[in-house]
């Protein structure tokens, strides 16, 4: 890199000149020139397994894949898209194990999009998902090379977009995101089906524990035990604002904080972070603004929301607590149980490149159940029929 | 939205038998049928569910016989070639007016309901309409995806009701089912037939068959099916007799939610039972009404040949909901309600029975 700049300088030193000159930006000695690698923040830790990350270099992530699946039948397809710059995509799958039906599906969606450029892996995943206004996202996204790997042994399709470090996967079903690598590296599976059913209860508590608690306290408080009943509304005596309004007021303050936290740089963000909010709640509920409830509440909701392991999906599912919150301020229980059923019915009709998003639970199949709700008690990997995979061989 | 189309057949395995015809059936009816039974056979109400299920089970396996006759076509379909074109579009027009029919009377019970329980002052247009455009995009999304919501629901509907069977088991009296047969064998034959009759929905094997990849092999699981609503009824009448008593159940409105009432557990962090039964509810009538407007609005754009699904489903749902405010009272529509049980037997047991006879008389098959 030094001597390109030197010898940039040398020719600039021999031509003193005003103007302009233009120089070509597509050469192989640029192409050449390693830069510096950020060292991401790192979304997906795990305790046990590998701790390699893939990196913006498709050629790279390409190798690493080579390393660790190593067998003939590991196929890679490239595009190149993008019509006013042009960016090169490779498409990963086992030849024998990968239904073809989705290898196709796949390929034929990559190979329809049509743009000036591709600036992020997130441009083609926005592309080839089958709904983009579904809050569930409907492909996986990783920087871990062993979460491909095991997705390739099931049958699904890696996409690797040059200059991106996400790897996405296709298809995926709404347990693949609720899924971590520790669950699979655990030595003892029942506390590993422990933790995983914790997640799901944390994934439902996070899309409507701020919703029922609303509709509980200002429609059927009848339901209550009482001695807590009393405890709520002792709590409230002083307070001006309706329950309903306590919540929503809370729950903004939280993505306030929360958005805070990316965008300050991580030390002072954090430091920044926990006085705010230890004021704002403090003071709030010392001057009777806001009740203790409305405290507990949102705090335990959005605790829960970072059990669920998909940054895609805890989006999702904040936009969905508004939505229950919304609903069951309008209709109590009952409009809590119809948020549920609109949310249900969607996911129950969303399908990620003909795999229906809620397998292997609906539809039932029970060989999948073992390792997606649970972890089974296996020797080796397991592969389900999720994705109407071939026969491994 | 993206356009695609999914190359990956979309069938659905028949197990499904089982969870979709539970979620179709289970409504409001669960907790209000005890009564109706019990006033019929008192005290030998259980021994009606277990003659009643023997019977229905009977007759479900003759309906998955007639289905697995026809394993790619519905029943509206199929019918055509056993009766004849014109008998087929008659019998055809009379199911939607049974489906109408049991949809106001489904729309009439969230109303009251929600009157007694929930929104006590919200007009009761405001859920019922939140309500009918749910169940429309439902019945909108198509069968399999409707089966598979039914798949998402069931644990929010069974795993209530036996947590709560599971909390009365220990205060139910065994004196109140005492003593048997006191009014001989004739009240209970006729609770039987109540049984019988109070499985609506039960008409879906009839229609499910062309989505599922093998149908003959859906008869263990609607024998499973049924064994597993029965016993759901029995938990229920068991636990409203055994802790209200007989002229408790007589005197009820809503024995199923009565019962759990009388349930206390000191030192449980729970203290009202009720909002166990809530989730059961509201799921139970909620699938059932979406079972019932998609039967409704694909029957309707079968025999009319009409193209605009949307617009038919939502027209289902909102002119079923109009239709429900024309009952003058509670009492009228109980009424038409009792007296339904007698079309369900005609609906879902004889005019499909008769068309397996006639099918196999005149050897026609799919």
């Amino acid at each position: 890199m030094l001597k390109f700049f030197r010898r940039n300088k040398e020719r600039h030193a021999q031509q003193p000149s005003n103007k302009s000159e233009q120089i070509s930006c597509n050469n192989e000695e640029m192409e050449s020139i390693r830069f510096v690698e950020v060292s991401p923040r790192d979304s997906q830790q795990s305790l046990r397994g590998s701790k390699k990350r893939f990196s913006e270099s498709a050629r790279y992530n390409l190798s690493i894949m080579s390393k660790r699946v190593s067998t003939e039948n590991l196929v890679c397809e490239q595009f190149k898209l993008g019509s006013v710059s042009t960016k090169t995509i490779y498409i990963l799958y086992l030849k024998n194990i990968a239904n073809q039906g989705i290898v196709s599906e796949v390929k034929d969606r990559i190979a329809a999009i049509k743009a000036p450029n591709i600036l992020d892996s997130s441009f083609i995943e926005r592309n080839i998902e089958d709904s983009n206004l579904s809050p569930f996202p409907q492909i996986e996204v990783t920087q871990k090379p062993d979460v491909v790997e095991s997705a390739l042994m099931q049958g699904r399709v890696a996409v690797i977009v040059d200059g991106s470090p996400d790897v996405l996967l296709a298809p995926t079903t709404f347990f693949d995101l609720m899924d971590t690598p520790d669950d699979a590296y655990s030595r003892w599976f029942f506390a590993a089906s422990f933790f995983r059913i914790a997640r799901y209860i944390m994934f439902l508590l996070a899309a409507s524990l701020p919703g029922f608690y609303i509709a509980l306290t200002s429609f059927n408080p009848e339901m209550i035990p009482t001695k807590l009943m009393l405890q709520i509304l002792a709590s409230r005596e002083e307070t001006p604002f309706p329950i309903y309004f306590e919540i929503f007021l809370m729950m903004g303050i939280i993505e306030a904080i929360r958005m805070m936290m990316i965008r300050i740089p991580s030390q002072v963000g954090y430091t920044i972070a926990i006085i705010s909010g230890l004021s704002l709640i403090g003071v709030g509920v010392v001057s009777n603004v806001i009740g203790p409830a409305a405290v507990i509440i949102p705090t335990l909701t959005m605790v829960a929301s970072f059990g669920i392991p998909s940054y895609d999906l805890r989006a999702a599912v904040r936009i969905i607590q508004f939505f229950t919150m919304i609903m069951s301020s309008l209709l109590g229980i009952f409009g809590y149980a119809t948020a549920f059923f609109f949310i249900a019915i969607h996911i129950a009709a969303l399908k990620s490149f003909g795999i229906p998003y809620m397998s292997p639970l609906a539809p039932t199949e029970a060989s999948g159940l073992e390792h997606t709700v649970l972890r089974g008690n296996t020797s080796q990997m397991p592969q389900d029929e999720t994705y109407n995979p071939k026969k491994m061989s | 939205m993206h356009n695609f189309k999914n190359t990956i057949p979309d069938k659905l395995d028949p197990r499904v038998m089982t969870v979709a015809l539970f979620v179709g059936i289970v409504e409001f009816e669960l907790f209000t049928m005890s009564k109706g039974v019990v006033k019929t056979a008192g005290s030998d109400a259980w021994i009606c569910v277990v003659l009643g299920g023997v019977i229905a089970i009977f007759l479900a396996y003759l309906l998955v016989k007639l289905a697995a006759r026809f394993p790619n076509e519905n029943f509206f379909q199929y019918n055509r070639r056993v009766w004849g074109k014109y008998i087929a579009f008659v019998i055809a027009i009379a199911y939607l007016i049974y489906w109408f029919t049991y949809l106001v009377l489904l729309w009439e019970d969230v109303n009251e309901a929600n009157k007694l329980f929930f929104l006590r002052e919200t007009p009761s247009i405001v859920p019922l309409a939140f309500f009918g455009i749910a169940a429309a995009l439902s019945a909108l999304y198509g069968l399999t995806a409707l089966i598979r919501f039914f798949q998402i629901s069931f644990p929010f509907i069974i795993i209530p009701l036996t947590i709560i069977f599971a909390l009365s088991i220990a205060k139910i009296e065994i004196t109140s089912f005492l003593p048997i047969l006191s009014n001989g064998i004739t009240p209970v034959l006729k609770g039987s037939f109540n049984i019988v009759g109070a499985l609506q929905g039960l008409e879906l094997i009839l229609f499910l068959g062309p989505f599922l990849n093998d149908v003959t092999r859906s008869v263990k699981p609607v024998l499973l099916s049924i064994g597993v609503l029965l016993t759901t009824v029995m938990f229920q009448l068991t636990a409203a007799v055994g802790l209200l008593g007989v002229e408790s159940v007589n005197l009820s409105i809503y024995p199923g939610v009565d019962s759990i009432t009388v349930i206390e557990l000191p030192g449980f962090p729970v203290q009202r039972f009720e909002l166990f039964l809530t989730f059961p509810w509201i799921f139970g009538v909620f699938t059932t009404i979406c079972l019932m407007v998609y039967l409704s609005s694909y029957g309707i754009m079968q025999i009319f040949n009409l193209k605009r699904k949307r617009l038919v489903c939502f027209l289902v749902s909102a002119l079923t909901i109009a239709a429900s405010y024309l009952f003058p009272n509670t009492a009228v529509e109980q009424e038409v309600r009792n007296s339904f049980i007698y079309a369900t037997l005609l609906f879902v047991y004889a005019i499909p029975i008769l068309t397996l006879v006639a099918a196999t008389i005149r050897s026609k098959r799919g």
